[in-house]
């Protein structure tokens, strides 16, 4: 286990309580080695989303702290810091009145890069991800399909170089196929780029496909933090129901697993 | 009828020109004070409710009586065309406060989070995000104030303050429908103008939400 000087991202005792008394993180202990992609799997109001946006300062914990490149995020300008992360949410992401290019290129726009390096920056990009510059360049988000827009969602998020990225639930509003194929996309970017990437979602095949680690929250806490080929063979009880949970149609067809 | 109009006419072009400046000055400085305060207001939103209550108690001010109201007041009182830009100014806000907030306040909120993530600073998300989202909503504000201000000022004209109501106040001292027409009419036009031309740049400022797959 890395220290969390080390890691990209270290959550330290991180907690999370609303003014009427509601505890939204309880004690989040966790680091996020540098290069690895990690799955914070769990079900709706878990606290994955939650936890993923102390990253970038979009929430404060009230207690504990986040480090991000063993830095404490307060000691952060949060400006700084968010444009040095990736950010990726479902499809509405996207600025509505931004064309693609545009869109791709938001982060080189506010960072005040020159017109020609942004124009340089967004052709690549628009290759990267698998979208063709003539064809798509100037339409309007509205003018995307759900796969496009988040394939332009990905380059912006891409645009800047960051080394780490943030990905909420970035494929949720697609289609199975559509779903895979950006997943299979995703898969061959980040085996390119060495990326640091946390990823949250509820899809255990997701999580198993993408991440080499995989963190499961439950309540806020964490219930198990495990390397994605451990996963499937745990025995920590809360792993077993949540695959079980997920994966019926398998536990009908193997209704006396092999001791 | 061809005789009134070459008695009159060169009044008319004059009285539409006074009208134009009266309800464009006033517009200027309407959209000046009430757009800022509009984005102010978002920013403090606690002050929403008690500013727009002043802004809409103005306006149930029956007209003829503010520019009572502002006849004895230093400086503004001291010409009637200050009176009626004053009072049309204060007419017009209304509408250009409420929509330039509820446009901002109705930008969708993940698009807003987003902007943040991405590091946009408080005032790049005012200006790439809120205010070319919103401009649609706001230019409607515009274009109700623009209207109202048209037809309210007309009764400048009882302030000595001109424009096309000087027409309408001499028609009805005088019974003479047609001096009322020379005023109501051209000042209709104008109005049906501004709706006309605010409306076309509104419709190309709207931005197409992304339709849900």
């Amino acid at each position: 286990m890395t220290g969390i000087d080390e890691s990209a991202i270290a959550f330290d005792q991180v907690g999370l309580t609303t003014p009427d008394g509601r505890v939204i993180l309880d004690h989040v202990h966790l680091q996020v080695p540098t290069g690895s992609t990690t799955a914070l799997l769990g079900r709706s109001g878990s606290g994955k989303t939650t936890l993923l946006r102390t990253v970038n300062r979009l929430i404060e914990p009230t207690s504990g702290r986040v480090l991000v490149e063993a830095k404490p995020t307060t000691d952060w300008d949060p400006i700084i810091l968010r444009r040095s992360i990736g950010y990726v949410i479902q499809e509405t992401g996207l600025f509505p009145h931004f064309d693609a290019e545009r869109n791709i290129g938001a982060v080189l726009e506010i960072e005040g890069r020159p017109r020609q390096e942004i124009a340089e920056r967004a052709r690549q990009l628009f290759t990267q991800v698998g979208l063709d510059y003539a064809t798509f360049a100037r339409r309007l988000p509205y003018q995307l399909s759900g796969g496009q827009r988040q394939r332009v969602g990905l380059a912006r998020a891409l645009a800047a170089e960051p080394k780490l990225l943030l990905m909420d639930e970035p494929f949720g509003a697609l289609d199975p196929l559509t779903r895979a194929e950006m997943q299979d996309m995703l898969r061959e970017l980040l085996r390119r780029l060495n990326k640091t990437v946390l990823l949250v979602t509820h899809d255990l095949d997701e999580a198993l496909y993408l991440a080499s680690h995989i963190v499961l929250l439950d309540g806020g806490k964490v219930v198990a933090n495990l390397s994605a080929d451990e996963f499937l063979g745990s025995q920590i009880p809360a792993v077993q129901s949540y695959v079980h949970a997920v994966h019926r149609g398998n536990v009908r067809e193997n209704q006396c697993p092999a001791s | 009828m061809p005789g009134f109009l070459a008695q009159h006419g060169s009044e008319i072009a004059e009285l539409t020109l006074e009208h134009l400046w009266l309800t464009g000055s006033a517009m200027l400085l309407a959209a000046a004070i009430g757009v800022p305060t509009g984005i102010w207001l978002t920013r403090h939103p606690r002050w929403a409710k008690p500013v727009l209550g002043v802004v809409n108690i103005i306006q149930t001010i029956p007209s003829l009586a503010l520019f009572g109201f502002l006849l004895p007041l230093p400086w503004i009182g001291d010409r009637a065309a200050r009176i009626a830009i004053a009072a049309l100014t204060a007419y017009a806000l209304l509408p250009i406060v409420r929509n330039t907030y509820a446009g901002i306040q109705g930008v969708d909120p993940t698009v807003l989070e987003v902007a943040k993530a991405l590091g946009m600073t408080s005032g790049q998300r005012l200006r790439k995000v809120e205010l070319p989202l919103a401009a649609g909503f706001i230019l409607a504000g515009l274009r109700t104030a623009t209207v109202l201000a048209v037809g309210i000022a007309t009764i400048a004209a009882a302030v000595g303050a001109g424009g096309l109501g000087e027409f309408i106040f001499r028609g009805v001292a005088s019974v003479d429908n047609r001096l009322v027409l020379a005023g109501a009419i051209p000042a209709a036009l104008l109005a049906i103008a501004a709706d006309t031309g605010l409306g076309w740049i509104e419709n190309r400022l709207k931005v197409p939400a992304p339709g849900r797959t």
